[in-house]
């Protein structure tokens, strides 16, 4: 039993990574945060669902047309929200008001669009199949959604370590000016960080309105808590962070769901935000650097 | 006559949201990027409820009773929070008010769960209400202008600077938690004490939204600017009926175009062109002295 | 408390040694200057002083007591202030407002006293701003108090910046760079106060590229190069030194 619970929260923690990256990424490299992304990934579980319903395309076809869909969202929001900002001297407080802004324009368009109701994929979207372990069963979803998650993260990795766009991505996130020094076009990168994490709050957005078989306009708000334990836990800007915070997250949930009860689990991974922020605020990896102490 | 009738809930309704707009109005003030009114607002609505319903403890002391437990709220959160940077302090905020709403709807025996807590007695009419609004008023008006209004305003420009001056910034983000924890039980007290029943969604997101935006529409340096806007998001619906469906979107929208074309909000912008006037005319005879030139930096 | 002294001071950021071996004092009464082509460290230096970073190795000591390591408003509370490179005025805030914030550390009303308005606050108030208007009339600059201080000319943010400071009643005053950006007239006005501040007991350190204001008014020069001390002494021993010259006019 209890392996079969660490089974699902392993799975469950991987689709948190995957969303908290573009959080942790986008606020590593330019310290926005961006309190719409929730939006986003809910943007590419809608694009995913029309694209199957109204499209009628297959699951892999309307996967990669919502991955992109929602890298287009997260980048008009740099383009229409943050670059104006940006251009009026705005400061770290006024990134994250205009994302609650955002947040709730893209919300509000979403529960219009939809009426508010609950959406769920066609019933065979994906094929059920169990595999049975020793003491615990994986369904070829699970599998699928492991195996997605992980040639997507080492994708990330490839792009920010072996790419000329990545390491120009790297040089920003330590310092801006001295990037622009160097010839790195700043804007080509915020478009490249804003498009990469749109796509991986997509992908996580189709993987879990498929997993959880329910596509809503609120589910974005759903994962923030949790998105913001992982980042904090893992380091803002750290990918590896991310992924093994999400990971632990995903876990605690699933237990704390399976044995404890299902209300309490939003009070313990707060429980461990505040904890964490306690004793180590600038996690447990540092990836890009970034200052956290005031006083 | 039925005119003042027909707009006193309105009215009401003004003055409680505009001292949760002051719980805000208070953080910003001190630079701190703590959204966590609601949350405040959540306790001290709860508190003063089952205070005032399960206890002989009558309206005042139950009030007393709520704020308290919003300052030992704020006071809480600043443990980890007043030496951390802005981000991590809006994270945690925003969390704080997301845990707050589930223990509501989850603490059944003692909040009532989804359908709230109903039939409080309504013992903060408009002739408490705004009383308390201009006391509270009066309050930050005097922080304001003394020695915690200098320290809050060099901290929120720039604490690197604030810091060379030798303030203590961790003390005033401390106090700030503390006193926008108070104010925001307050107000939740004052909404639980002024309309009958409350429920956990009405300490959620859209008060979030509301309150922030109010601040920054109106403005987060003067007294008056969290007044101003917070009358404004409440009247305008009413105004434009229509508009009043899509009042969320708009409210967005407008938290956009004000935080980037115009930061300062409606009274201090207001405020500083009113001073730059002022100034230019008395000086006009100095124009040698550069008065006039502004940094090209 | 007569020396404010560096022994020894080093900053390493990452593989990159900023500052290495630097000792030098600051006295009371006198003017320390400090020079160095850019990117020499000098402003990691102030930095390092006033207790925005920490030093690597070395130690800093403020007469009998260590200093390094303690965080900036702890340092600015013992009386040592500075002003910064690129000026950081409180923008919003009115020339006057900007002044009096300085008077901080010399607060002993309480948070209470401050929050219900007590008379003490009040009077407290009124005393820091006649110390801000004095500091005004003694610079000559009265009738800014008034005016957003973002909208002076850069010159005028400067003294700003540097009455904002004073008006801590320092035992130190630290400038970075005061002169920059400013033409004859202010650069003697402000070495002409500067002089009257070190005859009232303030120890001031001058940091600046301008060779000749240095030489001009600072009683004892160090001059650094890369991080490193290479040479000390008056203004006309400075002015003899080859390796002075080497570093500022290229051999």
């Amino acid at each position: 039993m209890l392996a079969q619970q660490l089974l699902n929260g392993l799975v469950v923690g991987a689709v948190y990574a995957l969303f908290s990256l573009g959080l942790t990424l986008v606020f590593g490299m330019h310290r926005i945060l961006n309190l719409a992304h929730g939006a986003v990934f809910m943007w590419g579980a809608f694009i995913g669902y029309f694209a199957v319903t109204l499209g009628g395309l297959p699951l892999w076809a309307a996967f990669i047309i919502a991955v992109i869909g929602a890298g287009m969202v997260s980048v008009a929001l740099d383009l229409f929200v943050f670059r104006p900002l940006r251009r009026h001297q705005g400061d770290e407080f006024g990134t994250i008001v205009a994302s609650i802004g955002a947040n709730l324009i893209l919300m509000q368009l979403a529960q219009q669009a939809t009426n508010a109701q609950t959406l769920r994929f066609p019933f065979g979207i994906f094929p059920v199949v169990f595999f049975n372990l020793p003491g615990m069963r994986i369904s070829l979803q699970q599998i699928v959604i492991l195996a997605a998650v992980a040639v997507i993260v080492l994708g990330l990795l490839f792009f920010l370590f072996r790419t000329s766009l990545g390491s120009e991505a790297r040089a920003v996130a330590v310092n801006e000016q001295t990037a622009m020094l160097l010839g790195v076009n700043p804007g080509k990168v915020y478009f490249a960080s804003f498009f990469i994490a749109g796509m991986l709050a997509g992908a996580a957005g189709v993987i879990l309105g498929i997993a959880f078989n329910s596509v809503t306009y609120v589910m974005g708000e759903a994962v923030m808590l949790q998105a913001f334990v992982v980042i904090v836990l893992g380091g803002l800007g750290s990918v590896l962070g991310a992924v093994l915070a999400g990971i632990v997250i995903g876990m605690i949930q699933t237990l704390t769901t399976a044995y404890i009860s299902t209300e309490l689990s939003d009070a313990v991974v707060f429980g461990l935000l505040f904890i964490v922020l306690l004793i180590r605020p600038n996690g447990f990896f540092s990836g890009i650097h970034t200052e956290y102490r005031v006083a | 006559m039925s005119f003042i009738l027909t707009y006193r809930p309105l009215f009401d309704l003004i003055c409680i949201y505009t001292v949760l707009a002051y719980s805000q109005y208070v953080a910003l003030r001190a630079g701190l990027f703590s959204l966590a009114t609601p949350g405040f607002a959540s306790i001290g609505g709860y508190a003063g409820a089952i205070l005032l319903k399960e206890t002989s403890l009558g309206p005042v002391l139950s009030a007393i009773g709520a704020i308290l437990c919003g300052v030992a709220a704020g006071l809480i959160l600043s443990l980890p929070l007043a030496r951390l940077r802005g981000a991590f302090q809006s994270i945690a905020t925003i969390g704080f008010v997301q845990i707050m709403v589930s223990l509501a709807l989850y603490a059944q025996p003692l909040t009532g769960g989804p359908l709230g807590m109903n039939a409080i007695p309504k013992v903060a009419g408009t002739t408490v209400l705004v009383p308390i609004l201009i006391v509270l008023a009066a309050l930050l008006a005097v922080i304001n202008r003394t020695g915690i209004g200098r320290a809050f305003d060099a901290i929120r420009q720039d604490y690197t600077v604030a810091m060379s001056l030798g303030i203590s910034v961790s003390r005033y983000f401390r106090y700030a938690f503390a006193l926008s924890g108070a104010i925001g039980a307050l107000g939740g007290c004052l909404l639980a004490f002024n309309t009958y029943s409350i429920q956990p969604d009405v300490f959620g997101f859209p008060m979030l939204v509301l309150v922030i935006a109010a601040v920054i529409l109106g403005g987060r340096s003067m007294v008056a600017g969290p007044l101003v806007g917070t009358a404004f998001l409440i009247i305008l619906p009413e105004l434009i009926r229509p508009l009043a469906d899509a009042r969320l979107l708009l409210q967005g929208l407008l938290l956009i175009l004000v935080i980037i074309y115009l930061p300062q909000g409606i009274v201090d912008s207001l405020s500083h062109r009113w001073k730059l006037r002022r100034a230019g005319n008395g000086t006009r005879g100095a124009e040698g002295k550069g008065a006039h030139e502004l940094p090209s930096a | 408390m007569n020396s404010l002294r560096l022994e020894g001071i080093s900053k390493r950021f990452g593989g990159l040694e900023a500052v290495a071996e630097l000792s030098l004092a600051i006295e009371r009464g006198r003017i320390t200057g400090l020079i160095g082509p850019n990117g020499a460290g000098k402003t990691t230096i102030v930095n390092m002083i006033s207790g925005l970073m920490a030093p690597s190795a070395g130690h800093i000591r403020l007469g009998d007591d260590e200093l390094d390591g303690e965080p900036l408003y702890r340092v600015a509370r013992r009386g040592i202030s500075r002003t910064f490179q690129n000026v950081r005025l409180l923008r919003e805030a009115s020339v006057l407002e900007n002044i009096i914030v300085g008077a901080h550390r010399h607060e002993r009303t309480s948070l209470l006293a401050n929050t219900l308005g007590f008379p003490a606050a009040w009077r407290e108030r009124r005393t820091f701003r006649e110390r801000a208007a004095q500091l005004l009339r003694r610079f000559d600059l009265e009738e800014f108090a008034g005016l957003p201080a973002g909208g002076l000319s850069y010159g005028h943010q400067r003294l700003v910046e540097v009455m904002r400071a004073l008006a801590m009643e320092p035992d130190f005053l630290l400038l970075d760079e005061p002169v920059a950006g400013m033409n004859e007239v202010e650069a003697r006005r402000l070495g002409a106060i500067v002089r009257d501040l070190a005859h009232e007991g303030i120890g001031v350190l001058l940091i600046e590229h301008n060779m000749r204001f240095i030489m001009e008014f600072c009683d004892m020069i160090y001059v650094i190069d890369s991080g490193r001390l290479i040479a000390q002494g008056t203004a006309p021993a400075i002015s003899r030194d080859a390796t002075v010259i080497k570093a500022y006019l290229g051999g």
